[in-house]
């Protein structure tokens, strides 16, 4: 369950009327957008939209040229020591020294946050429990796997318990069950309290992982806001999914006759006995659900068809190749 | 295997013409050549043979040069490749050794020689100023493309051994300190006629590969173009030995290739953590120092052995000396002494010189730059942490030095211009650190080559500045009643050098690493 937050409260992320320009490269054109503490949002474009030019910005790497950028209500520009104090950085092409040792590498960047020997033993410990990387504390970094150096990097932007996490692509270039893993531990995470900004490319997994998103494309910002607004999209409402366990020959006739239903069509690539029903938006689909009980036909799940991220994330995009 | 080479070529001079800092190089290297011939015309009013004097100084900065160029931009042909794990893609690719060690080697290679060839026509103005003919020309430029050969070569063969750059850079520069310092010590051996247990026979090897290294000598070889006008050769055995050799080492490392084309190995430290609780330890409370110290400059084991490696070449001179002197009093004498100490000091600046050119340069190939300038610490502490660090690698050579100057300063150092000695030397060690460092923030490994050569051109400018301050500052003093006046000058000096030429050095390179931060 998505938590719930005081709509009042200092966002996370604010990010207002952000501009930048590289070499006559319009790359962001005044976006806004917030995120509000504790969950996680994602942020989705195509390849050069921008996400990487905003997650730079936001992470005090980057002065835009124009726009204001807060975190936690400090400023990027005037207080980036203190923003810095609260975000940790996964970037996409993440560094690892690789003659350390996972806990010598924890233990330089817990040193460099200041953290005194004694605490630092404690947070390393936390946070390679936390990553599942107890077992692996003394293998060197180079030794480990791209999924396991992906964890460590992660376990690295924890040491400091920042409350905002900012990961550019962390799923990318992991196996199925790496990113399964990773998508846990950002859940476990968000439970502790910890707003998470992810950048990425798997949609299917955003969905399910985000309260909330923000689209961009070509420097510009086409849908920011909660997660459920984007998809339960108002030309979807009167659609709705029906899957029934073996559906006689005739099944497409007989449904298309009842009152309420205006169209049956199969999926082309449904589950067999999956049917795509458009209703009338007058009609009840209680009504229409009762009169499909009353046909005896054996249903599986009747429900509202949600469209999925990754049609909405096409449907707010352009097409074609970006420059 | 002739279109895979021919495409890394390809790909390798593409990259090099595209990038703008090349042709700034080349554009900046004529532009130094017409100043300089413009500097020997002036002095052609003044003085005799201005053109050779000219001439001389050229050849002499293009062989130190070369020397540079071979423990820095040609030592990283091959290891560049390792350091970044694409050497077993291009194997994936079907690129043989040879192609991979050609196409590498090569480009790199033209690249040189484009510089080379850059000073043809300037070097030929001064024949119009006296004292050189177009012949002795012809022969230093291929006495000096022979010594590329030879040292590009030397270089590629360290760089196919070695597992990474730094190592490779360590190895070339031993072999060519080695080189130079085989020609006097086999010399100095060959006259000990009076230790009853060198044989003659050992004697005469001692001489005769004295002669050998005299032959492939390229500043022996120069010194007889530049003394020699009538019936001057071209070529010399210098020329056909070195490019032989060159071919030697160019077969070895194709042959060499796949015995030594594994990854670098990353367990310097050992595995155990026992072992790694003694080497490397808890991070320290300055832990960019502790990163750069054990990751970067080897750490306390490589200390130690330096410490071993100093203390042993200084046993060596004083076991030389007692083989020399049977009766001597004194451990080392002056002469050896200052052998001793330049030897020391060249090993000294080498190593400080080349963990200049990496400590930031490893940073941005490892994509370090961003998560580091996350750190709560201010980007030129950062910099002061990784120069401690380094500082603390370089302390066994800084005090084989010290302990050289307190043995036998007298004999080391002009006590009569120890002010002037001291301006000096501070002057152009910390130009030619702070121009590496920033360097190597722009070029790929051209870095210590770079600034050897742009100190070496800006020195002469800034020496007499600093000449006319302290003169100045030394008036003043004695003018005013004011006693150590010279030293008063030094201070001058070193804060007008600071202010002047350092610290925009300074910000610079704190600029660049933040611009590289964000990309």
């Amino acid at each position: 369950m998505p938590p719930t937050y005081d709509a009042n409260a200092v966002p996370a992320i604010s990010v207002s009327e952000l501009t930048h320009a590289f070499k006559g490269h319009q790359a962001l054109n005044q976006i806004s957008f917030a995120v509000m503490p504790q969950t996680i949002h994602g942020f989705v474009g195509p390849n050069g939209a921008g996400k990487t030019t905003t997650l730079k910005a936001i992470c005090t790497l980057l002065k835009p040229n124009f726009g204001e950028v807060s975190v936690f209500g400090h400023s990027v520009r005037s207080e980036a020591t203190a923003v810095r104090e609260r975000i940790g950085f996964m970037p996409d092409h993440f560094s690892m020294y690789r003659q350390m040792t996972v806990f010598e590498y924890l233990d330089f960047f817990a040193a460099a946050y200041g953290l005194n020997l004694a605490s630092r033993d404690q947070v390393i410990n936390d946070v390679l429990t936390l990553t599942d990387m107890d077992g692996r504390r003394n293998d060197l970094i180079s030794g480990l796997s791209r999924g396991m150096q992906q964890r460590v990097s992660l376990a690295r932007v924890l040491v400091h318990d920042p409350d905002l996490l900012l990961l550019d692509e962390p799923a990318s270039g992991l196996d199925p069950r790496a990113r399964i893993e990773l998508m846990d531990i950002l859940r476990e995470l968000r439970r502790m309290g910890k707003t998470i900004f992810i950048s990425s490319h798997i949609l299917t997994e955003l969905a399910e992982l985000c309260d909330s998103v923000t689209i961009i494309d070509r420097g510009h910002v086409k849908f920011s806001g909660p997660m459920d607004a984007l998809l339960d999209d108002h030309q979807e409402t009167s659609r709705f999914s029906l899957r029934l366990a073996q559906p006689p020959e005739n099944v497409t006739e007989l449904l298309r006759q009842l009152n309420g239903i205006v169209s049956v069509e199969v999926p082309e690539y449904g589950s067999a006995g999956e049917f795509d029903l458009e209703l009338d938006p007058a009609t009840d689909s209680n009504i229409v659900l009762s009169s499909i009980i009353g046909l005896g036909l054996p249903i599986i799940s009747f429900g509202q068809r949600r469209k999925q991220l990754n049609q909405a994330f096409m449907d707010l995009t352009t097409r074609g190749v970006r420059s | 295997m002739i279109s895979g080479t021919q495409t890394l070529f390809n790909w390798s001079l593409r990259s090099d013409s595209r990038s703008i800092y090349p042709h700034i190089v080349r554009a900046g290297f004529a532009g130094f050549m017409l100043l300089a011939v413009m500097g020997a015309w002036g002095q052609s009013l003044t003085g005799m043979a201005p053109g050779l004097s000219f001439f001389r100084w050229i050849c002499n900065l293009n062989v130190l040069l070369i020397a540079v160029a071979g423990i820095s931009y040609f030592v990283s042909a091959v290891t560049e490749e390792k350091d970044s794990g694409t050497l077993a893609l291009l194997r994936l690719a079907g690129a043989s050794p040879l192609s991979i060690v050609l196409s590498k080697s090569t480009s790199r290679l033209i690249s040189a020689l484009m510089l080379l060839l850059i000073q043809l026509p300037f070097t030929f103005l001064a024949i119009t100023l006296g004292g050189v003919t177009w012949q002795q020309i012809i022969a230093a430029y291929l006495a000096l493309a022979a010594w590329l050969c030879v040292v590009a070569n030397m270089a590629l063969f360290c760089s196919v051994r070695c597992s990474t750059s730094g190592r490779a850079a360590a190895l070339a520069t031993a072999v060519l300190l080695l080189f130079f310092a085989s020609g006097p010590l086999l010399l100095e051996f060959s006259k000990l006629s009076s230790v009853s247990w060198l044989s003659p026979r050992a004697l005469n090897a001692c001489r005769h590969l004295h002669d050998e290294q005299q032959l492939m000598n390229v500043t022996t070889r120069l010194d007889e173009i530049f003394l020699t006008t009538a019936s001057l050769k071209f070529v010399a055995a210098q020329f056909w030995r070195s490019t032989a050799l060159g071919g030697l080492l160019f077969l070895c490392s194709v042959l060499l290739f796949n015995c030594y084309s594994e990854p670098a190995d990353d367990n310097t430290h050992g595995t155990s953590a026992a072992v790694r609780r003694y080497t490397i330890g808890r991070c320290w409370k300055l832990p960019v120092v502790w990163k750069d110290f054990l990751f970067f400059t080897g750490g306390k084991s490589f200390l130690i052995l330096k410490v071993f490696a100093y203390a042993a070449l200084i046993a060596g001179f004083v076991w030389f000396h007692q083989l020399e002197n049977p009766n001597a009093t004194q451990w080392l004498s002056p002469d050896l002494t200052r052998v001793a100490f330049g030897i020391v000091s060249l090993l000294f600046t080498v190593e400080m010189l080349l963990y200049a050119s990496n400590s930031l340069f490893l940073e941005v190939r490892q994509s370090a730059v961003a998560s580091l300038k996350m750190l709560p610490i201010p980007t030129p502490l950062l910099l002061l942490q990784k120069t401690a660090a380094c500082a603390v690698a370089l302390s066994p050579g800084l005090l084989a030095v010290l302990f050289l100057c307190c043995y036998d300063g007298a004999a080391i150092l002009d006590i009569e211009d120890l002010p002037g000695t001291i301006v000096g030397w501070i002057i152009v060690m910390t130009l030619l650190t702070h121009l590496t460092i920033l360097l190597s923030l722009y070029t790929r490994w051209a870095a210590l080559p770079l600034a050897v050569f742009i100190t070496m051109i800006s020195f002469p400018c800034i020496g007499g500045a600093a000449v006319g301050l302290t003169e100045i500052t030394r008036s003043a003093a004695a003018l005013n009643g004011i006693p150590w006046g010279v030293w008063l000058g030094v201070i001058v000096n070193l804060l007008w050098m600071w202010l002047f030429v350092l610290l925009p050095i300074e910000i610079e390179i704190v600029n660049r690493w933040n611009r590289l931060s964000q990309q």
